[in-house]
C-alpha cells in the first residue's frame, strides 16, 4: 500500500515537471498570438479615435433635462452607471463583498480580542502625525464619498480612503486604542449588516412610494420615466443631488469602510495568534 | 501621431506580456502567497488594459480626452455633445471599479484561508503542505 502510494507520489511529480515547460510553451504562444492581434488591429485602434455608441449615449443622458427618461442628473457618468444604469451590478457586488467579510469571520471566529495593554507605538512625532493625518483623511475621504457624483470619486474610493485611518493608528499607536475607542469586531458587523440593509431598503424606497401614491415604480428608480412619476430628488438647495446616487454614495462609503476596517483589525489579530505552528 | 500609435501598442503588448508571467506564476509556483500575489498582478493587468480600451487616441495632440465627468450644468443639448466628443470612455471606468470591489473581496477571503494554511500546516508551500497532509491529499 505504502509503496504504491510513493509511487503514485512520484507519478504525480514527474508529471509536474514536465508540465512546467508545457505550461510555459502555451504561454508564450498566447501572448505571441495576442501581440500579433494587437498589432495587426484586430481589436481596432488600442486606444480607439472614438468612444463605443454606449459610452456616448450615457455621456449624452447622465446631466440630459432634455431626456427625462433616461437621464440620472449625475455630473459625474461614472457614478450614474454604477449606481443608476447598472445599479443592481453594484448591489450584488456590495453583497459579494459582504459575502467575504462574513466567510473570513467564520474562518477565524475562534479569533477573541484579548484584554490588551497600551501598545508602545511610534515616537512622538509619527504619532502627532498620524493624528493630523487622520483629521484630513476624514475630511477628505467624507467630501469624495458625498460629492461622487459631482466630482471623481464615489462611496467605495471615499471608503477605502477612511479605511486608511485603522492601519495607521495600528501602526503608530497599537491594536489596543482602536478597541478602546469602541470599535470592536462586533460592532464593524452589526454596523455592515444595518447599511447593507439601508442599502436594499435604499433601492425598494420606489416601489413603497409607488404603493402609496398607488402608481408605478421601479425597484432601484432614480428619476421619473415616462410611465412613472416616482423620482428620488434631483437637487438639493439649487446642488444636483442625483437622486438615489448621493444616498447609495453615502451608504457605501460606510459599507466599505467598515468591511476594509473588519478585514484590517482582523488580520491584525489573527497575525498574532497565528504565530506559531499547529495551535 | 504614428509614434503615438506605437507607444499605445508598446504598452497593450507589454499588458499581454504582463498577463503571461502572471499566470505562469499562478500556475507554477510553490508558494500559495507567491500565486495570490499573481493572481493580483494578473487582475489588476486587466484593469489596466480596460482603461487602455476605454482611453480615446488624441487626433492631434492639443486635443487631449476629458475625464467623463460634466464640469457645468448643460444649458443646452451642444454642450453634451461637446463633451461626448472629448471625454474617454465611462464605462470600462465603472465596471472597473466594480471589478476591484469584488477581487477585494475576493483576494481577502483568500488570505484569509491562506492563514488558515499557514495555521494548520506551519508553510504556505505546496510541496510542505502535500507533505504534512500526507495520503489525505490523494
Amino acid at each position: 500500500m505504502q509503496l504504491k502510494l510513493r509511487r503514485v507520489k512520484n507519478a504525480v511529480k514527474e508529471r509536474k515537471l514536465r508540465r512546467t515547460p508545457l505550461i510555459a510553451t502555451a504561454l508564450i504562444v498566447i501572448t505571441v498570438a495576442l501581440s500579433i492581434v494587437i498589432v495587426e488591429g484586430g481589436f481596432g485602434v488600442l486606444p480607439p479615435n472614438q468612444i463605443r455608441e454606449l459610452g456616448r449615449t450615457i455621456l449624452i443622458n447622465t446631466y440630459n433635462p432634455w431626456n427625462t427618461t433616461l437621464t440620472s442628473y449625475s455630473l459625474n457618468s461614472v457614478s450614474a452607471i454604477i449606481w443608476d444604469y447598472r445599479g443592481i451590478d453594484t448591489l450584488i457586488e456590495t453583497t459579494v463583498l459582504f459575502a467575504s467579510v462574513v466567510g473570513l469571520s467564520i474562518i477565524f471566529q475562534g479569533i477573541k480580542p484579548k484584554p490588551l495593554g497600551a501598545g508602545k507605538g511610534m515616537s512622538i512625532i509619527a504619532k502627532t502625525t498620524v493624528k493630523l493625518v487622520i483629521l484630513l483623511t476624514v475630511a477628505a475621504s467624507l467630501s469624495i464619498a458625498v460629492h461622487g457624483h459631482i466630482t471623481p470619486g464615489g462611496g467605495f474610493q471615499g471608503g477605502s480612503i477612511l479605511a486608511i485611518i485603522a492601519s495607521l493608528t495600528i501602526v503608530a499607536y497599537s491594536i489596543g486604542v482602536i478597541f478602546r475607542s469602541g470599535v470592536s469586531l462586533d460592532v464593524l458587523l452589526k454596523i455592515r449588516y444595518l447599511a447593507l440593509l439601508t442599502l436594499l431598503l435604499t433601492a425598494i424606497t420606489p416601489i413603497v412610494l409607488g404603493l402609496v401614491l398607488n402608481t408605478r415604480a421601479y425597484v432601484l428608480q432614480n428619476m421619473a420615466k415616462e410611465d412613472s412619476v416616482v423620482s428620488m430628488p434631483a437637487t438639493f438647495l439649487n446642488t444636483p443631488l442625483a437622486g438615489s446616487i448621493f444616498f447609495f454614495n453615502l451608504i457605501e462609503y460606510i459599507v466599505v469602510s467598515t468591511s476594509i476596517v473588519f478585514i484590517i483589525v482582523l488580520f491584525t489579530l489573527s497575525s498574532k495568534i497565528l504565530g506559531s505552528k499547529g495551535e | 501621431m504614428d509614434v503615438m500609435v506605437f507607444a499605445f501598442t508598446a504598452i497593450a503588448i507589454s499588458f499581454a506580456i504582463n498577463i503571461a508571467i502572471a499566470a505562469y506564476g499562478i500556475f507554477t509556483d510553490k508558494s500559495l502567497l507567491k500565486k495570490l500575489i499573481s493572481l493580483i498582478i494578473f487582475s489588476d493587468t486587466l484593469a489596466a488594459f480596460a482603461v487602455l480600451i476605454g482611453f480615446r487616441l488624441p487626433s492631434v495632440l492639443s486635443d487631449y480626452p476629458s475625464p467623463p465627468i460634466l464640469t457645468n450644468i448643460p444649458e443646452s443639448v451642444d454642450y453634451l455633445e461637446e463633451i461626448s466628443a472629448k471625454a474617454v470612455d465611462p464605462v470600462p471606468q465603472a465596471f472597473i471599479i466594480t471589478a476591484i470591489v469584488i477581487n477585494f473581496a475576493v483576494f481577502s477571503f483568500l488570505l484569509g484561508l491562506l492563514l488558515l494554511n499557514y495555521k494548520y500546516f506551519g508553510s504556505v508551500n505546496v510541496s510542505v503542505i502535500e507533505e504534512e497532509a500526507g495520503d489525505e491529499v490523494y
